[in-house]
């Protein structure tokens, strides 16, 4: 049976760290083309890490997802703790194409517990858009804003670390998942299989698939989800379902 | 045939540890059987001395002899670790040894690490690094050891595109640098890899952690021709440990 696969990570744009392999001249037909190759119909984007967020880091998304319809869901990103990173942010999230907001506190230096991010969750809630955040090294502050802001989807990637050496974090995450409806987990980057096995066999309704494209090719990441062999509505849901319950 | 380079196994010692414990060969087994491997390269994981560790391997190769090949793996600061080495070639046969200064925490530079380079080196077997740390420090052993086989784990570094182009270019320079692929994230660098030293990149797993249909498909997505792939697959390191 085919499935619809929507993948929740994939990073674009010229960001402005020239020559950075991971983080600057990602193009938009670099995205279809993996996409396409894994099979991926749809996307979310977010812009690359950049030094210093400007409005072309949001906008290149917002038109990437305009000249491509039904291909994308864009999300702005930007630093909250700089000082036009609220504002820049407030005024992306307005945008066509813009669909939720991607926090990356390691990348962009910062700490969930900043209270800039406490006024990004309440523009999300107020605005009913979902945020996709990294938890690294931020797990308290990633909890509280999650228990305080109880209307918003939020998308913890990467299993809430990359590849989960801190597997404790892991394991508490599995834990919160089972009784915090709003709270999903994104697959990229989670390369301890049998974590990421526990954590779709317990919450199958929670975990989205993602890719982390271009770093990762999506097909790579699709079959660390196929060869679990799950039943065929959960492979559905974490596939793009889940996903696409999110957004709309 | 296609070989799994980098695979881990052992009853562990550290039993809070899901990552570093619980792993019977057949754990690992069953991952390579389902993706198609045919030969798993199998050392220990974590433990704080390693001449028990030897054994497991040694009964898991002596159990299923045409599917594993062991490595032994000290920590060179161990009082005896020569001695385990040693008798880990000698007497169960294994085909290279792993080093992991990193988890072991051991200083790279010491007469320690020398002493059983040495004998890895009388021996003729590969020395698998793993150089999430100091790996400048692996570096100048390499070109100190201009005789001795040295794979360097992960292309040098999980998602760090830095420190693999440094890796890659040091495998383009040095006859005896190789570079393997579990946790190698950067697909572009993975490719460049490919393409420029099709002959020193080993594919590995770092069982049970991946699937090993997952790094697989890792490998083949990178479209670099069918004799490439088969080398990257299997062919390298039967050549290198001349099976």
């Amino acid at each position: 049976m085919t499935h619809k696969v929507w993948d929740a990570c994939a990073q674009m744009g010229t960001g402005d760290r020239n020559g950075d392999v991971l983080e600057s001249a990602i193009t938009v037909e670099r995205i279809l083309e993996n996409m396409d190759a894994g099979g991926v119909a749809r996307s979310v984007i977010y812009p690359v890490t950049w030094n210093r967020y400007v409005e072309k880091s949001s906008r290149e998304i917002a038109d990437a997802v305009k000249k491509h319809p039904g291909r994308f869901i864009g999300l702005a990103r930007v630093n909250p703790t700089t000082q036009d990173g609220f504002s820049l942010l407030e005024k992306a999230v307005g945008w066509e194409g813009i669909a939720g907001i991607r926090l990356r506190p390691f990348h962009d230096n910062f700490s969930l517990s900043d209270p800039s991010v406490e006024k990004v969750f309440a523009m999300a809630e107020e605005r009913k858009i979902p945020i996709a955040v990294d938890g690294e090294k931020n797990k308290d502050a990633f909890v509280a804003l999650l228990k305080k802001h109880t209307k918003v989807p939020v998308i913890l990637m990467h299993l809430g670390d990359f590849g989960n050496w801190v597997w404790q974090n892991g394991k508490a995450y599995m834990e919160l998942l089972e009784k915090t409806p709003h709270f999903y987990m994104a697959t990229c980057f989670e390369i301890i299989h049998f974590f990421l096995e526990e954590a779709i066999r317990r919450a199958p309704r929670q975990i989205v698939f993602g890719s982390d494209s271009p770093s990762l090719p999506p097909s790579m990441e699709l079959k660390k989800i196929e060869v679990m062999h799950l039943p065929e509505e959960d492979f559905a849901a974490v596939v793009g379902g889940n996903l696409s319950r999110i957004f709309g | 045939m296609i070989i799994d380079s980098h695979a881990h196994m052992g009853k562990g010692f550290y039993m809070d540890d899901p990552i570093q414990s619980n792993i019977p060969p057949e754990r690992v087994l069953k991952m390579s059987r389902e993706a198609g491997v045919d030969k798993t390269i199998v050392f220990p994981v974590n433990y704080p001395e390693y001449s028990g560790a030897m054994k497991e391997i040694h009964e898991a190769v002596l159990k299923y002899p045409n599917e594993l090949i062991g490595y032994a793996r000290v920590n060179p600061e161990n009082e005896g670790a020569l001695e385990v080495l040693t008798n880990a070639i000698e007497n169960y046969h294994f085909k290279g040894l792993k080093l992991h200064p990193g988890n072991d925490k051991w200083k790279v530079n010491s007469p320690q690490t020398r002493k059983c380079l040495d004998r890895a080196q009388d021996y003729k077997i590969p020395v698998l690094f793993d150089p999430v740390v100091q790996l400048d420090d692996i570096f100048a052993l390499t070109r100190e050891y201009p005789t001795l086989n040295f794979i360097i784990a992960h292309m040098g570094g999980f998602y760090d595109w830095k420190t693999q182009t440094r890796c890659i270019a040091l495998a383009e320079e040095l006859p005896n640098v190789y570079l393997d692929t579990p946790f190698a994230f950067v697909h572009a660098m993975l490719k460049e890899g490919g393409k420029r030293i099709p002959k020193k990149i080993l594919f590995g797993t770092d069982a049970p952690a991946i699937h090993a249909s997952v790094e697989m498909d890792k490998i083949r997505s990178l479209k670099l021709g069918k004799t490439t792939e088969e080398d990257i697959l299997g062919g390298n390191i039967a050549r290198l440990l001349h099976l």
